[in-house]
């Protein structure tokens, strides 16, 4: 019964929105969709962030507790999670306020840096993929040369057939790789929804049977 | 010390001047309001110079009242604090059509604005205080704008003296308007508000009191005399305010009147011919107007039209025509053949008009090459959803007639290209014939496009001329549709469209929020007062119309008075059976009550059990007069030469038009027939698998699942498992949890500890629970640790931080990356990398898959990704399905090679019959 009431619920809103991918009907897309199933999705989502502070909060306070390697961060953790939440209650989240001011110029320019790095962590994926050490990575290393000289000016200087190659290498190799993966991920996911719906696969509901 | 004292005096001057000159910091200046020119009587415009940029201003706000002491914020400019306003001169034009109060904003009670000092007369929005908002009534006409389900289900009847009304509660309501009226006085006030959210020293308050004003001539006017039809057209487009409108007049003035002016002399009426004079029935952007007018003795050379209007305070404003034209018919463009069908595959909320088939035209070309041997030319396709085109021929020849050759676009992808033969190299100009096979059509349609395209040397492209279907030029020929409801009573207008548009979607839209009068309030219920009637029929040529109030006994009772005065005029004739009067008067009322009792709607809400189950039968026949709609077409060159044709009948005579809601999109059945293949192949794999034929390929990085979580057990480090960050509704989230269940069912048998970040709260508790049980399925329940699987944030790169984090600290062994990714997989990956940690990834996101391929141990790719949980768990069902995936799989390469095979050789109907997405 534990298992067998979430299965059906699975089903059941598994069949129905089935129909409405099938069904352009008033009673689907509005009255079911619009009007019922947006709204409900909104107010679940107010509950589960809830869900989501509590697992932080617990999880940085049994750090502290268990005196867990760098026990000490999760302070941090609680003074910034305080002090952020009450710069929104109290000053509000507008332009100008002290959390839209934290968010400006702490939290934007922090992860600015995370993705900065992935210009140097990209050079070096690129060196490690572009090794010439078999034929394979050999005809990948030539066509990432034509590739990337094609977008810059000097490119063309070299050939001005360099843009027409290039474009060649995107639109026909690898866009056939591309759709052929695709392809893949969509026969995947479609195979993955069926088994959910039929009750093929049940591991999501928290076990194996 | 004299000097001493001198310096002094003068700084002290200095400062004094500086005080007493300066505006308090931040305030507006020069703030004015005046009245809206050329509107109806409901329009102020307010103006001011905005501040400089170094007050880092994001927006001013606005505020009005109907005295002086207490201004309510109305609404607010938005600013760049960066940029500043480069205009000199800010305006806001109030005509009401700003939310005096939004239910989701205002406040319950009256706030003073901030900054402001302790005598400001500003305040926040208006307060969600019915009996204050009632205290306006008088100085606004007020609107409510709710849902109309909330008028149908939420409001309650309330009656006041002799009056029904429909009671509505304010909290029912998403917002009110509060429209100024002509003659009262309103103060207004302007505050900026800056960057730290300070709102500074506000504009003196200052009044202004709109004013009905007469309406402006700017209305532009074409007339035409089709001589043969005795019928004088004309066309306009109105003036701004055109809603305020009442009565337009259409006249022939003698030239002769206007000298040497352009311009309508005084008194213009008296030598005036009056050709017609007409309601606004319906606002449109364009009107037209036919008109039977006998030129018997009249030499209409000589005479020019004109459009005269009045509004609905009687003033008035002329306008003399562009053009006056004398034409015959044959001169008028040719209508369309259309059609008028349901809209198929919808909701039931569009009409579709089909203007024949579809064209194609070109827009524009160049020269593909240095040597001008080609030619690269962009073409366009007008379509209709009627019909599918299926391949477009193109016939060049130079503008003396000579054929240059033919292209045939076999796949319609709005691009061709033409090659030169060497006699025709570098032109200038050529001639195009352009024309369109259909879908299960054998032969070319015979609607032929013909176009001149002409290179332009200094743009370096080819541009078309005039275009030319089956000889007609149509570069100045327009379509519009006109359309009247069942309570509408005119016909309106669509907008103007091109001639070489083929079809026209009409939505007709469900009725979600309406806009009703305030009438009053009661106090005893708390509750606005709306009007109890609605709309259900009109019958505009006799001029009757059935509507009815909200309430049954109301309905009832308004039909036994009408009777009751039948049969007192029927009395009355009896006693004086001469007296016309009373006979016209009977005949009328004796029509409209056979109108209203011969009407479906009355006969169907008399067998209604219950006042729910009436309403419930009233408001379906509402709907049904609202939403269906008789159509009309009109071609014109838009300069008075036009035609309208009659409204549109079914061949079973049906006018009107109710929008049908579809239960199955039909272009779906080939999807749904895919679909019911695989469920096929499902069952044919199942029994197969359950015979034992169950080998699947092996796939390298699955098979190292149980080598990746060893090599942790024997490194004591632990396992991490990152799920991405999708959600709960992506396939590949679900898809990871079932493989998070197999890696976690091995760590548990290892007693390994399995670190599992999330960065979506939804799927946080799912991951907890498939990690409990797999445990506990295990035996090993004690090594659960709730701990380990939690949540970080959900930004991207805070999450990525602390993934990177743990991966350092914790020194991870091994590392699964299953689910979506983004920019975060590479960042995650190097880390991984550079912590000697052993990665798996899996993800559907193809422009990720190259990244993890280079720094990941392995990779699952593409539906290798969807086929772990079965691989891994080797259930018998699950392994079915995967043998249905490739099963299927080579029905889809099957097709694609058919479809590439006959595409080659220019057969389509097999790509058509797909849908396109």
């Amino acid at each position: 019964m534990k298992k067998t009431i979430p299965l059906l619920m699975v089903i059941l809103g598994g069949l129905i929105f089935v129909t409405w991918a099938f069904s352009p009907h008033y009673y689907i897309q509005e009255v079911f969709y619009n009007q019922m199933y947006i709204p409900w999705i909104y107010a679940s989502i107010g509950f589960a962030a809830l869900l989501g502070v509590l697992s932080l909060t617990l999880m940085h306070t049994n750090k502290i507790k268990r005196r867990a390697p760098k026990w000490q961060y999760s302070y941090f953790f609680f003074a910034s999670f305080i002090a952020t939440a009450l710069a929104g209650f109290i000053g509000g989240t507008q332009k100008g306020g002290l959390f839209m001011w934290m968010f400006e110029n702490m939290q934007m320019p922090m992860s600015a840096t995370m993705f900065s790095l992935l210009a140097f962590y990209m050079a070096s994926a690129a060196y490690k993929a572009f090794r010439a050490r078999s034929p394979e990575a050999t005809v990948l290393l030539a066509a990432a040369i034509v590739v990337m000289l094609a977008q810059v000016p000097l490119g063309v200087k070299i050939s001005r057939h360099l843009p027409t190659i290039s474009q060649w290498i995107l639109d026909v190799p690898n866009l056939a790789s591309k759709r052929g993966i695709m392809l893949g991920v969509g026969l995947g996911s479609v195979a993955t929804s069926l088994k959910i719906l039929l009750g093929i696969e049940r591991s999501y509901l928290g076990g194996g049977d | 010390m004299k000097r001493l004292f001198m310096i002094c005096a003068l700084l002290l001057i200095a400062v004094w001047a500086l005080g007493a000159t300066d505006a308090p910091y931040g305030k507006i200046t020069d703030f004015s309001v005046s009245d809206l020119p050329d509107d109806d009587g409901s329009g102020l415009v307010l103006k001011w110079t905005p501040l400089s940029k170094d007050y880092r201003i994001i927006k001013y706000n606005i505020y009005r009242g109907v005295s002086p002491d207490s201004l309510f914020l109305l609404t607010d400019l938005e600013v760049d604090p960066k940029l500043g306003v480069l205009a000199p001169h800010l305006y806001y034009y109030d005509s009401g059509d700003q939310p005096l109060i939004e239910f989701e904003t205002s406040p319950t009670k009256l706030k003073k604005e901030s900054g402001q000092p302790a005598d400001s007369p500003l305040y926040q929005k208006f307060p969600i205080q019915p009996k204050l908002l009632h205290s306006l009534h008088g100085y606004y006409n007020l609107l409510v704008m709710t849902k109309a389900k909330n008028i149908y289900t939420k409001s309650k009847r309330v009656k006041q003296e002799e009056d029904t009304f429909i009671g509505l509660n304010l909290v029912h309501t998403d917002g009110i308007f509060a429209i100024p009226m002509a003659d009262i006085t309103y103060y207004y006030s302007v505050a900026a508000v800056n960057e730290r959210g300070v709102v500074l020293p506000a504009a003196d308050v200052k009044s202004g009191v709109p004013t009905d004003n007469a309406p402006d001539a700017t209305a532009i006017l074409y007339a035409a005399y089709i001589q043969d039809n005795g019928v004088m057209n004309f066309e306009w487009n109105p003036p701004i305010a055109a809603h305020d409108i009442y009565l337009w007049h259409g006249w022939l003035v003698p030239k002769s009147i206007f000298g040497d002016s352009a311009d309508l002399p005084e008194n213009w009426q008296h030598s005036a011919i009056p050709v017609f004079t007409l309601p606004n029935q319906a606002a449109n952007a364009v009107y037209y107007h036919s008109e039977p007018f006998d030129a018997k003795g009249l030499d209409l050379s000589n005479y020019r039209a004109v459009l005269s209007y009045m509004d609905y305070d009687m003033q008035e404003a002329s306008v003399p025509s562009k053009s006056f034209r004398i034409l015959d018919s044959s001169a008028l463009p040719a209508l369309p053949t259309w059609k008028v069908m349901d809209k198929p595959n919808d909701k039931g909320d569009g009409t579709f008009i089909s203007f024949g088939k579809p064209l194609a035209y070109i827009t524009i070309a160049e020269y593909k090459n240095r040597q001008h041997k080609s030619i690269r030319i962009n073409y366009e396709v007008s379509k209709n959803d009627n019909y599918t085109v299926d391949k477009v021929k193109f016939s060049f020849s130079t503008p003396e007639g000579e054929k240059i050759g033919d292209v045939i676009e076999n796949y319609v992808d709005n691009l061709i290209e033409l090659k030169l033969p060497a006699k025709y190299r570098d032109p200038r100009n050529l001639h195009v014939t352009i024309s369109v096979k259909l879908l299960k059509s054998k032969e070319w349609e015979k609607e032929l496009v013909t176009q001149e395209i002409v290179y332009n040397e200094y743009f370096r492209r080819f541009q078309p001329s005039d275009t030319y279907l089956n000889g007609v030029d149509i570069s100045k020929l327009y379509y519009e549709v006109l359309y009247q409801s069942k309570v509408g009573g005119a016909f309106s207008g669509s907008g103007r469209s091109n001639a070489l548009s083929r079809s026209f979607d009409h939505t007709v839209a469900y009725e979600d929020y309406t806009f009703k009068p305030i009438m009053g309030y009661d106090e005893a219920t708390n509750r606005f007062l709306l009007d109890n009637r609605f709309p259900i029929a009109l019958d505009a040529e006799n001029g009757f119309y059935f509507d009815a109030p909200f309430y049954r006994d109301l309905f009832e009772a308004e039909m036994k008075e009408r009777n009751e005065a039948i049969q007192e005029l029927k009395d009355k004739l009896a006693a004086d059976p001469e007296n016309a009067e009373l006979q016209a008067e009977l005949a009328g009322k004796e029509a409209e009550w056979e109108f209203i009792t011969s009407h479906p709607a009355y006969n169907a809400q008399a067998k209604a059990k219950s006042e729910k189950a009436w309403r419930k039968i009233m408001l379906s026949w509402r709907d049904k007069a609202l939403r269906s709609y008789q159509y009309r077409v009109l071609a014109t060159d838009g300069k008075a030469a036009f035609q309208i044709s009659d409204t549109y009948q079914t061949e079973k005579g049906e006018s009107w038009f109710y929008p049908i809601s579809e239960w199955f999109d039909s272009t779906k059945w080939m999807t749904l027939g895919a679909t019911l293949l695989m469920l096929i192949i499902l069952v044919y794999a199942i029994f197969s698998t359950r015979r034992g034929n169950n080998y699947i390929r092996p796939i390298a990085g699955l098979e190292e699942i149980d080598n990746a979580i060893g090599r942790a057990t024997e490194m004591g480090r632990p396992v991490m498992f990152v799920p991405g960050w999708g959600t709960i509704g992506d396939v590949c989230t679900i898809a990871s949890l079932m493989i998070l269940a197999q890696v976690a069912k091995k760590t548990a048998e290892y007693d390994t500890r399995l670190i599992n970040p999330h960065c979506d709260y939804m799927v946080l508790p799912l991951a907890q629970e498939i990690i409990s049980t797999s445990y506990s399925e295990m035996g090993r329940p004690d090594s659960y640790n709730q701990n380990d699987i939690f949540f970080i944030s959900d930004n991207q790169f805070p999450f990525c931080a602390g993934v990177n984090g743990i991966t350092l600290r914790e020194r991870v062994a091994t590392i699964f990356y299953m689910g979506f990714f983004n920019a975060e997989a590479l960042l995650l990956t190097e880390t991984g990398n550079q912590a000697g940690s052993i990665q798996v990834a899996a993800t559907d996101a193809v422009t990720q898959i190259p990244f993890f391929i280079t720094t990941c141990d392995y990779t699952l790719i593409g539906e290798e990704f969807y086929a772990a949980s079965a691989y891994l768990s080797h259930d018998v069902d699950m392994l079915s399905m995967l043998k249905t995936q490739d099963y299927f799989k080579i029905f889809i390469v099957a097709f694609i090679l058919i479809g590439a095979i006959l595409s080659t050789l220019n057969f389509s109907t097999l790509i058509h019959a797909f849908p396109l997405e």
